[in-house]
């Protein structure tokens, strides 16, 4: 049942994203919905790491940082083009996904998440502080924006405006939700659940842990490198400001509140409540407060995530999450 | 490098190391009890800060009667706290018991905001401009009393835990939930005990550091990456492991900004931690008879 139901209310909900634009005019949504987009691809990059392989990641931040400036700077210094140094700036994050993938084989649970706190935080403060590079606090300006496609004079696709970038990222989130999707259920997908699901177990089975582990870490830094490149040459700005620990806490809780146990959870957490906090503005200095208490209420409600209003889970899953809730962290 | 300078740097480091050593307590006692990462410690540590900050301000009270009132007030906080925050996630859990924690961490930064706004705050005492000179090197009396201070505490928490019955059923507890059940330890408030521990440690940390540093909002979050590494160094759940990691991360820090550079002092700090993670996980202080809370 689950199998059939999860990409029929994807298509709905791409669908209605793509309807959206229609409706709403006013630039300030739009540009909500592009970082509601990106935020949705970092969700979908914990998604792999602690959904599907139950490992808790807070050094997402980390891999964004990697993607976007490696992006930005390949692209203002060797004046690459953008969709170039984007799959760059995508696989230096891989890279540092492999480095602290071996690492964190040994480390579970509590452990996982401080050792992922350090290397956020440590590529945070290389990018405040290697000044000559990457300016430091100011921040690198003029980050140039994805260079227009021309097809023989008929299709011209400047990426100079919010619609185009939007509809750009609705194609890569339908992509990239497509593989994960596929991912979960293929052979690999198995042996990454029964990782999460139990660790001694899955090895007993013959599941190579070291090597579907560091894959599911490269896979989720690479989507994380990803959108800190379309990220940046959409802003077209990029400081360290954005990569602070308290960012990687916030997509963990995206996922979390969203539902970490189906691929409906990244989109219900970056889209939606990245709109929902946004629509929250009208409260002011009590806005943050009030989003708090939304968190707190939903969590203790609806343990597994809202995705789980969306749809009935299939037996097997919702046994398999309450052993899980033991396990992930 | 004078001989002065590096036991200047020593007494520099004490201090930090103190109050990192507050922080992580707590914040291991709860990791040791109720297995999980107390996002929201740090904003304890806040809190204790602007209250005292509030008392001293507002009713014009003396250090040490402010002292006290916040150790009160950590205390009703901490009843709330876990009332709210912690006792409905005991069965849904570890996620969850983090999500709330983050909630939690996420309210306090904005109430704080909201009634102290964002300007840093700086309140100055007598101690905190009156000097001691210890031969060669001189000390703030303020800094003294947050070595003293930091010192006393770890030693009545020894005392608790070692001696008292309630230190006999935290520490079996943390050994082994289920077994402590079964001898009749009623662990479901032992959570609340070991919370209220770590909030008045937190609080006291706050009061103490406040006439030193600044007060702001988000002090609480920069204070917990470091509480983090000083439960890593420590081993998690392991108090006197918090108490040598505290110590060793404030030197580090001290020594790192006279001799390296003020940039590098976070970057080693969790250079060095990531090292110990992977060479070490269970921690540097790690004995044969595991002490675990």
């Amino acid at each position: 049942m689950k199998k059939k139901v999860e990409p029929f209310i994807i298509g709905i909900f791409l669908l209605l994203l793509m309807v959206i634009p229609v409706f709403v005019k006013a630039q300030y949504w739009m540009q909500v919905l592009i970082i509601g987009e990106i935020k949705t691809l970092l969700v979908m990059s914990l998604f792999v790491l602690c959904g599907i392989t139950g490992q808790i990641s807070l050094g997402q931040a980390g891999f964004f940082a990697i993607g976007a400036y490696t992006s930005a700077l390949f692209s203002i210094i060797f004046s690459l083009s953008p969709w170039l140094t984007i799959l760059i700036g995508a696989l230096f994050a891989a890279i540092a996904g492999v480095i602290i993938g071996y690492p964190a084989l040994r480390l579970k649970g509590p452990y996982l998440i401080i050792a992922t706190v350090g290397f956020g935080e440590i590529i945070r403060l290389i990018a405040l502080n290697w000044v000559s590079v990457t300016k430091g606090p100011m921040g690198l300006t003029n980050v140039p924006p994805l260079t227009a496609i021309k097809i023989a004079n008929i299709i011209n696709i400047d990426f100079n405006n919010k619609l185009a970038n939007y509809y750009l990222l609705i194609l890569i989130i339908a992509v990239i939700t497509f593989l994960v999707y596929n991912l979960t259920n293929s052979r690999t997908g198995y042996a990454l659940k029964s990782i999460r699901d139990d660790e001694i177990a899955a090895e007993v089975m013959g599941i190579n842990l070291a090597y579907y582990k560091v894959m599911a870490f490269t896979f989720s830094a690479l989507l994380a490198g990803l959108a800190g490149g379309f990220y940046v040459h959409y802003i077209r700005f990029v400081s360290p400001d954005s990569f602070t620990l308290s960012e990687s806490i916030n997509y963990l809780i995206l996922l979390l509140v969203g539902g970490s146990s189906s691929i409906l959870g990244p989109f219900i957490g970056g889209l939606g409540l990245t709109s929902l906090l946004e629509s929250l503005r009208f409260l002011s200095e009590y806005r943050m407060i009030t989003y708090s208490m939304i968190l707190y209420f939903t969590i203790l409600f609806l343990p597994k995530g809202l995705s789980n209003l969306l749809h009935k889970s299939s037996p097997l899953s919702s046994k398999k999450n309450k052993i899980r809730g033991s396990i992930c962290s | 490098m004078t001989l002065e300078t590096i036991l200047q740097q020593i007494i520099n480091g004490l201090v930090l190391g103190c109050n990192y050593t507050l922080i992580a307590l707590g914040m291991t006692m709860i990791f040791g009890i109720l297995n999980v990462l107390n996002f929201a410690h740090g904003e304890f540590y806040m809190i204790g800060a602007y209250i005292g900050f509030t008392i001293m301000n507002c009713l014009g009270l003396g250090f040490w009667y402010t002292f006290f009132l916040v150790i009160i007030f950590m205390v009703v906080f901490a009843y709330v706290v876990d009332l709210i925050f912690f006792r409905p996630f005991y069965e849904l859990g570890h996620n969850n018991q983090m999500v709330s924690t983050i909630a939690l961490s996420i309210l306090l930064q904005n109430l704080a905001l909201l009634i102290w706004t964002p300007n840093p705050r700086h309140f100055a005492l007598d101690y905190t401009t009156k000097t001691i000179s210890l031969g060669p090197i001189t000390i703030t009396v303020q800094r003294l009393l947050v070595i003293v201070v930091a010192a006393l505490m770890v030693l009545i928490l020894f005392y608790i835990i070692d001696k008292t019955s309630l230190g006999r059923a935290i520490r079996a507890t943390s050994q082994d939930r289920m077994a402590a059940e079964l001898t009749g330890v009623n662990v479901k408030n032992i959570g609340i005990y070991v919370i209220t521990i770590g909030s008045v440690l937190a609080g006291i940390a706050g009061i103490m550091v406040a006439p030193l540093f600044l007060v702001y909002p988000s002090m609480g979050i920069e204070a917990v990456g470091k509480a983090f590494v000083v439960v890593i160094l420590g081993g998690m759940g392991n108090i006197p492991g918090a108490i040598l990691g505290g110590l060793l991360v404030g030197m580090i820090e001290s020594f790192t900004i006279q001799y390296l550079g003020a940039f590098l002092k976070e970057i080693i700090v969790f250079l060095i931690m990531i090292c110990i993670l992977i060479i070490r996980p269970e921690g540097l202080y790690s004995s044969t008879v595991k002490t675990k809370v």
